[in-house]
């Protein structure tokens, strides 16, 4: 496929280069371009200019190959590989360096703040680009998976804003759980 | 901890009369309410307000601290009853296993999602002990690798968010903060001892000021993060704040594929599933139970009712369910003309005959001699009971044994190989011996045994050793379970006796213990 430039305005006016492969990775933009109406700068009003950069990164790495973003999106361990016994070695040694090196580039690709980390969520629903949608939604989960209320509100620094009879009611139905034990 | 304020303010407003009885007591430095039924502030129910009231409602049902079953329900009993009736020098096993639980927690990451159920870990003798054995099974089962398997919805998800957020895109920020607004006026609406209450930030917030950005509220785009979440974790995000909870029970899309497992699983009763799949309006999809023993026939039978497009039903492990109680279940399901259930997992369940097993699989529109061999084959692995194939039912006659159990395959190339001899390699987990960990048969070869009783096969057992040094280099702790599994081997083992001997004096008594339970210690006491 040719690699066409095509040209993104962010909210703030500032223009950005992306090779129409890469621009693929998102499903908005695709569309924009399988549509035809491709004339010159496609403005996108609610991407700023210091997430777009990071967004074309992401596209970049990984336009055109649907494969193996979906593998990283599982975990990068395709469970089928691990219990049949019946595939290429060295095929699969490769595919292994492969996903290694996407992985340890998506590490440092995700090593940002969590105001970015939100913007980023939103660009990435509203460019509709699934894998980066998948790896910083992930990255947002993990960070309540396992933590308590409290924890995931020191983590995203929200105030609980219940009233003490909330919080009460709260505690109750819990102990609901725990007294039904406690009679068996 | 909250102290509970009620609808009135601290001070009453007529003093006069609440000098009479006195509205307010304080015990412990806690501030609590008497009852006040005199003016009749309609209270439905009874509330409970702090532990640290004896006297009030029903004594069983204040918790003193965390302490466990034992002390809050027997204040009196313990007095009776002798503090070690086994001999067992309990104390001394309990620290030792709250002394792993800390270890567990010390390593970073992983064990975080244990604090919660660790701290329900010390709550009882055996409660503990079977979740250290859980999770020493764990350990071994898949290192580093905890969370993954956690998501209850992983794909799809994303697609319900993508449609719904497309009107919010137009205005990111405005969309935020009407949210707020809404939020606040609704809490402005609630009750006026909020305001009264409240220090002067939160009523300034209330009175219109929105707060911006992050810092007060969850930022939007932290709503897409539900759909990656597993129950426990969404029960946990619900209690954050009033957007998040409100995003949480209010989305059915979140609660059509319900998935119960460790934590929850040992503490969720009937009333709590009937809540929970109630958030699904209706829409319940999947509906999976792992080793849920406090789950009943007629709670389920509950769910059933008021969940008419269920279609998966998965209830492996639920000692409390039985085979009879299942089939009706199906049976009035079926009858009540919906599409019925077409995946059923019952895994392990007790004393299926084949009555039963042909009534499921009629219930599940299966001919009778449509249960094909096609499918692929079915490995285990950790022992687990789970199995998310495109199967209709997952039991099946084991060959060996004619039992109704489920039947594995083996992965194990030799016996792939001869092709007439893999049916040879394929039974129910009684008849042949498997790893627990790549599922090979380990008839022939070596094997170690392991904390738990699990067996695995030599290979296995290498690289479960080997992985470590791996990890190291990797830059990435090394972790706990080897050295926990080298260092505690022998103490381990004589825990193990010991503890056994306990359950069995228990089981003597009528205490009941699972199916595995029973197995495993019958069978050591008779290599004791």
């Amino acid at each position: 496929m040719s690699s066409t430039k095509i040209f993104l305005k962010s909210s703030d006016d500032k223009t950005f280069e992306i090779d129409e492969t890469a621009a693929r990775a998102s499903e908005t933009l695709k569309n924009i371009i399988d549509g035809g109406c491709l004339d010159g700068v496609i403005p996108l009003p609610n991407v700023s200019s210091n997430i777009l950069p990071k967004v074309i990164e992401y596209c970049k790495k990984h336009g055109g190959d649907n494969g193996s973003s979906k593998k990283i999106a599982n975990g990068g361990v395709d469970k089928d590989k691990e219990i049949l016994p019946d595939y290429d070695e060295e095929e699969d040694k490769r595919e292994k360096v492969r996903v290694d090196e996407l992985k340890k580039w998506e590490e440092e690709y995700m090593d940002f703040d969590q105001q970015v980390l939100y913007d980023l969520m939103l660009a990435a629903n509203y460019l509709h680009i699934k894998g980066l949608l998948d790896l910083t939604v992930e990255k947002a989960a993990s960070m309540i998976r396992g933590r308590t209320p409290d924890q995931i509100r020191e983590n995203f620094n929200i105030n609980s804003d219940f009233t003490p009879e909330e919080e009460e009611e709260m505690i109750l139905i819990e102990d609901e759980w725990d007294d039904e034990w406690a009679f068996d | 901890m909250t102290l509970n304020f009620s609808h009135r303010p601290i001070f009453p407003a007529n003093p006069s009369e609440d000098n009479l009885v006195s509205s307010i007591r304080i015990t412990n430095g806690y501030v609590v309410e008497g009852i006040p039924d005199k003016n009749g502030d309609g209270f439905g129910k009874p509330r409970r307000f702090n532990w640290e009231i004896e006297d009030s409602y029903d004594c069983r049902r204040d918790r003193v601290d965390w302490g466990g079953p034992l002390e809050p329900i027997s204040n009196d009993i313990l007095d009776i009853l002798p503090s070690d009736p086994f001999g067992m020098d309990i104390s001394a096993t309990f620290t030792a296993i709250t002394g792993w639980i800390e270890d567990m927690e010390a390593d970073p990451e992983n064990y975080v999602r244990d604090e919660a159920s660790g701290k329900r870990g010390d709550y009882q003798f055996v409660a503990g002990l079977n979740f250290i054995w859980n999770r020493a099974m764990r350990f071994q089962a898949e290192p580093g690798s905890i969370g993954i398997g956690e998501i209850s919805n992983p794909v799809g998800r994303v697609d319900g968010w993508v449609e719904e957020k497309e009107f919010g895109d137009d205005s990111c920020d405005g969309g935020f903060v009407s949210v707020c607004n809404v939020e606040e006026f609704l809490s402005i609406g609630d009750d006026d001892s909020r305001a009264a209450i409240c220090p002067p930030e939160d009523s300034h917030e209330a009175a219109g000021s929105c707060p911006l950005g992050e810092g007060e509220a969850p930022h939007e785009a932290l709503l897409f993060a539900l759909g990656y979440l597993s129950v426990q974790d969404l029960l946990s995000a619900e209690r954050v704040c009033r957007t998040m909870r409100s995003a949480v029970q209010n989305d059915t899309l979140l609660w059509m594929n319900i998935h119960i497992d460790q934590p929850l699983n040992d503490r969720i009763v009937d009333d709590a599933l009937m809540r929970l799949t109630s958030r699904a309006q209706g829409n319940l999809q999947s509906l999976s139970l792992l080793e849920c023993p406090r789950i009943t026939d007629d709670g389920l039978k509950r769910v059933l009712e008021t969940n008419p497009r269920l279609k998966k039903l998965s209830v492996p492990g639920c000692t409390r369910l039985s085979v009879e109680g299942i089939v009706n279940n199906l049976k009035a399901f079926k009858f009540f003309g919906t599409p019925g259930i077409k995946h059923l997992r019952i895994g392990g369940l007790y004393g299926v005959t084949n009555e039963h097993y042909e009534e499921l699989k009629f219930l599940l529109g299966l001919d009778n001699c449509q249960q094909p061999e096609a499918h692929k084959p079915r490995f285990y692995h950790s022992g687990q009971l789970s199995c998310d194939d495109d199967r209709a039912i997952d039991i099946e006659m084991c060959p060996k044994c004619q039992n109704l159990r489920l039947v594995y395959d083996c992965p194990a190339d030799s016996c792939q190989a001869k092709q007439g001899a893999s049916q040879l390699c394929r039974a129910c987990i009684l008849c042949i011996a498997r790893c627990f960990q790549c599922g090979r048969c380990i008839n022939d070869s070596e094997y170690e045994e392991t904390f738990c009783l699990d067996l695995l096969c030599s290979s296995c057992w290498k690289q479960l050793l080997n992985c470590p040094d791996r990890q190291e280099e990797k830059g990435v702790p090394s972790p706990k379970h080897t050295i926990f599994h080298q260092e505690t081997r022998l103490s381990v083992l004589l825990l193990k006796c010991a503890f056994h001997q306990h359950v069995a004096s228990q089981m003597q008594k009528g205490y009941y213990f699972s199916e595995k339970m029973q197995f495993v210690v019958q069978l050591d006491l008779i290599l004791v």
